[in-house]
């Protein structure tokens, strides 16, 4: 299967006859052959709109879409070679399973032991095989997510797109799903963009994620990158839980930066935007990277409230007029701290991420 | 689903043809379309026995006179009918007062009495029927009166909301009614009476002898309608109605024929306007209980018919009462049916 | 502004790559334009035009004028009123009363529609008239049944259908789980019915009056033989285009016919049928729960038996005039009514009304397609006034069309290109047609809006053009809506009288102004005939076209055992 690089480039997308609603503005996107790229966001952010561009079923304001480098963006759905998965799956339910699949193969017009062949090759890598002759609503959601699945994939398309495919099954089916959506497109190695709000989904499946807020990319970038240096606030606040210091720049150089925190002066390595002495910041530090102990280094904090969870015990700890969240793996008996506790904080070095204000 | 799509499509496209088809008018000789006056089952005796014997494919359409005229009147220049067979003369020679008749005197003509033909042949009569009083003797006899004989037994009290008849605006019966009291009392006068009798109807009915099945029904006691239509109710229903005539005298219509003009089919039209006066076309009506006195004295009378000897029929200017139609029944309109406010409607 | 202008040009320019679509927005803007807009368009101009004024001020002045308005809106009223409750009866016994002889109810709810005009009042008049057989001979009442109360019961008896069925789909779609949390916390059965179930309701009651009422100030064939001396504009209208031809009265009064329907239906439209309390999520978590409390249920039952008996009563009553001599006076079995219309001339009109119904009914049903789907699938400008202009038809009562059609197509236009009309059965279809759209797309557009239009996308993202997509997609799951379409179509068509009574022309003779014929020269035994065999051809067309269209989607869950 040819893997087809996609860009978009300026894209503005405006509704409304006066323009009063700006679904995406001025939004860039390189998306390399074989490249695995979700588009994540809260309701609203436009990243639907964004999938809805690229499979042709809205034109944009201005701006290019380019295809393997040929512009794509007023070419109509039917026209573009790409399959999209849809949120409802949108199976034809007059048609068998077979029927389904094969919808696509027909309007090409190819031969019917083609047709059959494909088909039969997409239902088997599905786990599809037997049910060839049902129709949708005897099938379960899962199997209608595959049927839906295998739909767009028997088309060989240049690239596949999902719009939340799994928000409509149950947790253990969902994570069941994501390893398989996974693995397949690293095995077939197409292009795909994928629409999702959940955060869990973004991480566990992208190559690259796109965090998008008010029809703008506020960043794209591995997993890791975004969650360990968001760009900005929101992203900040938008993947995983963080925590937000407020404090003051004293000094940087190259490879440090001093920030005056909790009236204490700490060494923050590797800053990432530029920073000048004096300039008020927010310091991002995720809960797991808060460090409990009774040591007496560090801060001095009071336990507020805290929660069990199996896994995990949630503390929230209140450090001078500031409250905190805090999470500690695999919590003994023993190290279960109460309401009302003194408890030293530290934050190791890597744990501040500093953003400015 | 092809299957289905393909059948929708050739009924659609069967449709399409069709409605082309259809719009065009057929321009033909060899076919006639008449607007007949009298009940649909005299007309359509006639027709067929006119097409059996000319093979000239025959239709028409029954319309009470004032909608003939209304509809001849509407397309003027383009009629679709060919001759107006039957309905009181008055609407002839209204129609040819705004020049929608054709003057034509079948040969046969000859045959029929002066005072039933024009003139100048704008019309032949067919038909002479005089208006009358049919009542059910059953109610009369509840009510304790006898049948009416004059125009003033009408005013009685005990047939409040006892008497049928039919609008002069759409009804050629009823306008004779309307005009046979402009003739006995003069024009104010008889407006006048027609208020007071208002008080009394219970329905001013569409068609002309309506208020003969009401009558039959036993829904009023008394209807006033042509007398032929009395006998007519009676031999069909085999309801006791009983016939009867004011003594001041009534009105008349003279069934009448005429050619439209412009015509699509003139020949055919004049070929129907002779044969109508024949015996043989006129003996028709008995075989559908139709009991109109024949103008052609040559035709056998049915013994249902009533006799006109014993009744004294108004002459009037049949001309001038056509004249006067829309302006009369106008009034009527305002004055007797909607403007006067009845107590108790 | 510009850009205003371009964005609007873009969705025209998206609708245009699309060859069929094009052609499908340029046929059904064509027909509404033409048959639709313009008659209307017609009547103004006429009614405001110089020769006009002579006929509103004898029209105004006349006091009689005034008392038929008033007349109609009182007649309006009544049937709005007893009809809506006579349809939340016979809902309310379907849905919340665990009662015997449900199906012969629903049965009786829906009758009415295939009914012709005349036959129930005919029937009422033989039955409860002045000679009636229940009112005279029964009960030795000489009841007047003509006017305003003939009326009401006659209209009533015809129209609540619209009501019951408008009701019914509200009542099944209620969600059962409000009426739940409202008794747990307390409500009894009857508080629970005034503040939650009736005000739910509310909608569907409001929308069956207003309906209820416009339709009963449109009909013309009954106000014209049990109407009485009361007179109502309808027959005011018929009197003057009949009677007197005067066009220009007719226009007026059309005009002034014209305000209140209008103004009832867009209400009904706009205001109610937006604002649907059903529930929040849309899914009713169960069935509804019934009524057994026998101090209701047996009441309402025994009134509902009532009035379902005095419906089949009524309707069946009907069958006993087409073969008795004289309906209501001789009783005397005979065949010769059925002779008269099956083999005597009536047979003409039999044969003539069924072909332009049937031209019209698969016309009317590809219209109604083209307009829904314009209107439910794509975004332009003027696309809400397509769907406005598409109800039209149904909202202007039909003597306005009839006379609407005569003053836009009495003569030839742009220089002969478009014909004459008045006087060819394309103007009877046409009228046809113009009626029965708006019920065909009323009903696609329901059944379009349930289909979700990520499956159109999904069509398009697998590689189909638009019109394969409508082919493969869209049309199979419209089909049950499609085959309701043509089946309104039909029925509504042959037993159209208003509509079409201005239009009759010698040489196609139309069922509806024949049995009017014979009603009014009181011939009721033919009339009852014709109604007979109207019906025996409305109920065979519908049971062919069930078996050629078919009913079913493909997409049918077998009930649950």
């Amino acid at each position: 299967m040819d893997s087809a690089s996609l860009v978009l480039k300026d894209i503005v997308k405006v509704f409304g006859s006066r323009g009063e609603v700006r679904a995406v503005d001025e939004l860039n996107l390189e998306i390399g052959p074989g490249e695995f790229v979700t588009l994540l966001g809260p309701s609203g952010c436009g990243k639907t709109t964004t999938l809805r561009l690229i499979a042709g079923f809205e034109f944009p304001t201005s701006g290019e879409i380019n295809l393997n480098g040929k512009p794509i963006g007023r070419l109509p759905p039917n026209k573009r070679p790409m399959a999209m998965v849809f949120q409802s799956y949108a199976l034809f339910p007059h048609m068998t399973v077979l029927g389904n699949i094969a919808y696509g193969l027909e309007i090409q017009k190819l031969n019917k032991q083609e047709i059959q062949a494909r088909a039969a090759k997409a239902m088997e890598l599905m786990g599809l095989e037997g049910m060839g002759d049902r129709k949708p609503h005897q099938l379960s959601g899962g199997q209608q997510q595959r049927v839906a699945l295998a739909r767009a994939l028997v088309m060989e398309p240049q690239v596949l797109l999902f719009d939340e495919p799994l928000s409509n099954l149950d947790a253990k089916l969902r994570e069941q799903m994501r390893l398989e959506i996974r693995s397949l497109q690293k095995r077939l190695g197409i292009t795909t963009v994928y629409v999702t709000h959940d955060q869990a989904e973004a991480m566990s499946l992208s190559d690259r994620i796109a965090v998008m807020n008010a029809g703008r990319i506020e960043q794209i970038g591995t997993p890791a990158e975004i969650y360990r240096r968001p760009a900005t606030v929101f992203v900040a606040d938008f993947i995983g839980r963080a925590n937000f210091i407020e404090g003051q720049v004293v000094e940087r150089d190259e490879a440090h930066v001093a920030v005056k925190v909790f009236g204490k002066t700490t060494s923050v390595p590797n800053p990432a935007a530029d920073l000048t002495p004096g300039q008020e910041v927010l310091l991002v530090v995720r809960p797991e990277a808060v460090r409990l102990s009774n040591s007496g280094d560090g801060f001095e904090g009071e336990v507020v409230h805290g929660v069990y969870l199996g896994a995990t015990m949630e503390y929230e700890i209140k450090i001078q007029d500031r409250t905190i969240a805090a999470v500690v793996y695999d919590p003994q008996e023993t190290d279960t701290l109460l309401p009302g506790d003194r408890v030293s904080v530290t934050f190791p070095g890597a744990a501040f991420h500093v953003l400015p204000k | 689903m092809r299957r289905v799509a393909l059948i929708v499509a050739t009924m659609v496209a069967l449709a399409l043809l069709a409605a082309a088809l259809a719009g065009k008018p057929s321009n033909t000789e060899g076919e006639l379309v008449v607007l007949a006056g009298p009940q649909e089952d005299w007309a359509q005796a006639m027709v067929a026995a006119f097409q059996r014997k000319y093979g000239i494919k025959t239709s028409y359409v029954r319309m009470s006179s004032g909608e003939s005229l209304a509809r001849l009147r509407a397309e003027a220049g383009h009629p679709s009918f060919d001759v107006w067979w039957g309905g009181p003369n008055e609407g002839q020679m209204a129609a040819y007062a705004e020049g929608l008749i054709e003057p034509y005197v079948p040969p046969r003509a000859a045959e029929i009495p002066d005072e039933l033909k024009d003139k100048n042949g704008v019309w032949t009569g067919i038909y002479v029927g005089a208006l009358g009083f049919c009542s059910n003797k059953e109610l009369l006899d509840q009510l304790g009166i006898k049948p009416p004989t004059s125009w003033d037994d009408l005013l009685n009290p005990k047939l409040k909301n006892g008497i049928a008849v039919a609008d002069p605006r759409t009804s050629g019966t009823a306008y004779t009614f309307l005009y046979t009291q402009v003739v006995l009392r003069g024009e104010e006068a008889a407006f006048d009476y027609l208020k007071k009798v208002n008080e009394n109807i219970f329905q001013y009915t569409k068609s002309g002898s309506a208020p003969g099945r009401m009558a039959a029904a036993g829904e009023v006691p008394v209807a006033i309608i042509f007398s032929h239509d009395c006998v007519k109710f009676r031999e069909e229903t085999g309801v006791d109605l009983v016939v009867s005539f004011p003594k001041e005298g009534t009105g008349y219509e003279i069934g009448a024929e005429a050619l439209i003009k412009g015509a699509r089919h003139p020949n055919a039209a004049k070929l129907w306007m002779d044969w109508a006066l024949s015996p043989e076309a006129q003996a028709i009506a008995a075989t559908v209980k139709s009991y109109q006195v024949p103008s052609n004295p040559k035709t056998v009378v049915p013994k249902e018919a009533i006799s006109l000897d014993q009744v004294k029929l108004l002459s009037y200017d049949h001309e001038e009462s056509g004249k006067l139609r829309s302006r009369l029944s106008e009034r009527f309109g305002e004055e007797v049916r909607e403007g006067a406010s009845a107590p108790g409607k | 502004m510009r850009a205003n202008l371009r964005f609007r040009l873009g969705e025209f320019r998206r609708l245009g790559q699309d060859g069929a679509l094009a052609l499908g927005l340029l046929i059904s803007v064509g027909f509404l334009a033409i048959f639709v807009v313009y008659p209307l368009y017609k009547i103004l101009s006429v009614s405001f035009g110089a020769e006009a004024a002579e006929a509103w001020r004898r029209l105004v002045t006349a006091r009689g004028t005034w008392r038929v308005i008033l007349n109609t809106l009182w007649m309006g009223l009544g049937v709005a009123s007893v009809g809506t409750a006579l349809g939340f009866l016979f809902a309310f016994v379907q849905v919340k009363l665990d009662v015997p002889f449900k199906r012969f109810f629903n049965l009786i709810g829906i009758l009415p529609i295939i009914s012709p005009p005349f036959a129930v009042a005919m029937s009422t008049i033989v039955l409860f008239g002045r000679s009636g057989l229940i009112t005279k001979k029964l009960l030795g009442l000489r009841y007047d049944v003509y006017g305003l109360d003939g009326l009401i019961f006659v209209l009533a008896v015809s129209f609540f259908p619209v009501a019951y069925m408008t009701l019914l789909g509200m009542m099944r779609a209620l969600d059962p789980a409000l009426e739940e949390a409202a008794t747990s916390l307390g409500a009894s059965r009857w508080r629970v019915f005034r503040t939650i179930t009736l005000p739910m309701l509310t909608p569907g009651l409001a929308s069956s009056f207003l309906l209820l009422f416009v339709e009963a100030m449109a009909d013309l064939a009954n106000p014209l033989l049990i109407g009485g001396n009361y007179t109502v504009l309808s027959s005011r209208i018929y009197l003057a285009i009949i009677g007197e031809y005067d066009l220009y009265a007719g226009a007026v009064l059309s005009l002034l016919l014209l305000v209140p329907s209008l103004t009832l239906f867009f209400l009904q439209y706009y205001w109610v049928s937006r604002n649907s309390y059903v529930s929040v999520t849309g899914k009713p978590t169960g069935q509804a729960s019934t009524i057994d409390s026998p101090w209701v249920k047996w009441p309402v039952f025994s009134l509902a038996l009532f009035v379902a008996g005095l419906v089949a009563l009524v309707y069946g009553f009907i069958f006993v005039g087409a073969v008795t001599k004289v309906w209501g006076i001789n009783y005397q079995l005979t065949l010769d009514h059925f002779r008269f219309v099956l083999f005597g001339y009536g047979s003409a009109a039999m044969i003539d009304t069924t072909l332009l119904a049937s031209t019209a009914t698969p016309l009317a049903a590809v219209m109604g397609l083209l307009i829904a789907y314009l209107v439910v699938r794509r975004r332009f400008t003027g696309r809400s006034l397509i769907d406005f202009t598409s109800v039209l038809g149904l909202a202007v009562p039909g003597t306005v069309v009839g006379i609407g059609f005569i003053l836009a197509f009495r003569e030839p236009m742009w220089s002969g290109v478009f014909p004459k009309l008045t006087g060819t059965a394309a103007i009877i279809v046409l009228a046809y047609m113009v009626r029965s759209v708006p019920g065909s797309v009323r009903s696609i557009v329901a059944s379009l809006q349930q289909i979700d239009n990520a499956m159109e996308e999904a069509s398009a993202s697998l590689g189909a053009s638009a019109l394969t997509t409508f082919r493969r997609i869209t049309v199979p799951l419209i089909r049950p809506a499609f085959l309701a379409g043509m089946v309104y179509s039909f029925s509504r068509s042959m037993t159209s009288l208003s509509a079409i009574i201005f239009l009759v022309t010698p040489r196609w003779r139309i069922m509806t102004a024949q049995i009017l014929n014979e009603a009014e020269t009181g011939r009721f035994g033919n009339a009852a005939a014709y109604c007979v065999v109207l019906i025996a051809i409305v109920l065979t067309a519908i049971g062919l076209m069930y078996l050629v269209v078919g009913s079913k989607t493909g997409a049918e869950r077998p009930i649950e055992s």
